[in-house]
């Protein structure tokens, strides 16, 4: 194509002449398809079209509600509420009547051994006046010497007897 | 001629009729573009157009008798698709033709495929402000450099009719662009 003599300031995008025929070609060959599917409906099928009946008043239907207290729930919550209540009451319950002297030795012997009570022999001792030691230093009864001679048996070893 | 005229009987052949079209395509592209480029201005609508003319060209070869030159007979097309498509947008958007070129010169401004500056652009708007006639044969002589003959044989006019137009749209645009500053 020769050069212009006057030029508008007009043009085009790079490679736009390049492929030009083909495009043509397939705008010719698309024009060659029939325009029309052949699809038909009847005469005034439009205008009578109506939804059904049973489809034409049915409410929207509505998401369920779930209810958070549902019984099964309330059941279970109220289950755990007794149970805490009693727990509580049974830790508050005072026993007017318990006294050391209503214990047993033997309970006692058992509360301390099984380390329940931590209670170290110098509380024990700050406990006791003079006239109480000096009691149960007197008294045979209450470590006789068959129970001293099994106690030192049990507890001591050969080495201690040893260092002794 | 004689390579028109062969041009033709294949494009109404049914054996070669593809292969004729696409040689027509590539011969008067070009040609073709410019001319609808210089009408409608934008180059999507321009393509648009040019698509339909040759769509015109291959349903009607048939109805092309050889009374004139191929190229006269479809530019002839080309210049009424062009001018189909401003009117169509016109109505479309309720507004005069003239309205569908005003806006498309101040969307020149901002297209990417326009690379004039402000002389130019007046340029269109001085074409513009002439009669529909007018401005197809300014544009076809002074930017698509085509001979009064040529023009004579497309727009169907008198050569001295052809000259007289031109002068008389030379003079307006002259005179729009000194009243605007920009000649």
């Amino acid at each position: 194509m020769k050069e212009k003599k006057h030029n508008t300031g007009l043009n085009v995008p790079d490679g736009y002449f390049d492929n030009f025929e083909d495009r043509m070609m397939l705008k010719v060959m698309e024009e060659s398809l029939p325009k029309s599917n052949g699809f038909k409906v009847p005469k005034g099928y439009f205008e009578q079209f109506n939804v059904a009946p049973e489809f034409k008043s049915e409410p929207t239907p509505q998401p369920a509600v779930i209810s958070i207290f549902r019984k099964k729930t309330l059941l279970y919550v109220s289950g755990v509420a007794a149970s805490l209540l009693l727990f509580i009451s049974l830790i508050n319950t005072k026993d007017d009547n318990l006294s050391m002297d209503s214990l047993s030795a033997d309970t006692v012997e058992a509360y301390i051994n099984d380390g329940v009570a931590d209670i170290d022999t110098y509380d024990v001792m700050a406990l006791l006046n003079e006239e109480d030691l000096e009691n149960i230093s007197l008294s045979s009864e209450i470590v006789s010497e068959e129970n001293l001679e099994a106690y030192l048996i049990e507890n001591l070893d050969e080495t201690s007897l040893l260092i002794e | 001629m004689v390579q028109e005229q062969a041009l033709v009987s294949a494009l109404k052949s049914e054996t070669n009729k593809e292969e004729a079209f696409r040689d027509l395509v590539s011969q008067y592209k070009e040609r073709l573009y410019w001319h609808i480029r210089n009408m409608v201005l934008d180059h999507d609508d321009a393509d648009d157009v040019l698509q339909n003319t040759f769509i015109k060209v291959f349903r009607n070869i048939e109805s092309f008798k050889g009374d004139s030159k191929l190229y006269t007979w479809m530019y002839r097309i080309a210049t009424n698709e062009a001018i189909t498509f401003m009117n169509k947008r016109a109505k479309r958007n309720n507004i005069t033709i003239e309205e569908v070129k005003e806006r498309a010169i101040d969307n020149l401004e901002s297209d990417v495929y326009f690379e004039g500056g402000a002389i130019e652009l007046n340029l269109q708007r001085a074409i513009a402000t002439l009669p529909e006639k007018q401005q197809l044969i300014f544009n076809m002589k002074y930017f698509e450099d085509h001979t009064y003959e040529e023009l004579s044989e497309i727009l169907e006019i008198s050569v001295g009719g052809l000259k007289s137009s031109y002068h008389i749209a030379v003079k307006k645009i002259t005179a729009y662009l000194k009243s605007n500053e920009t000649f």
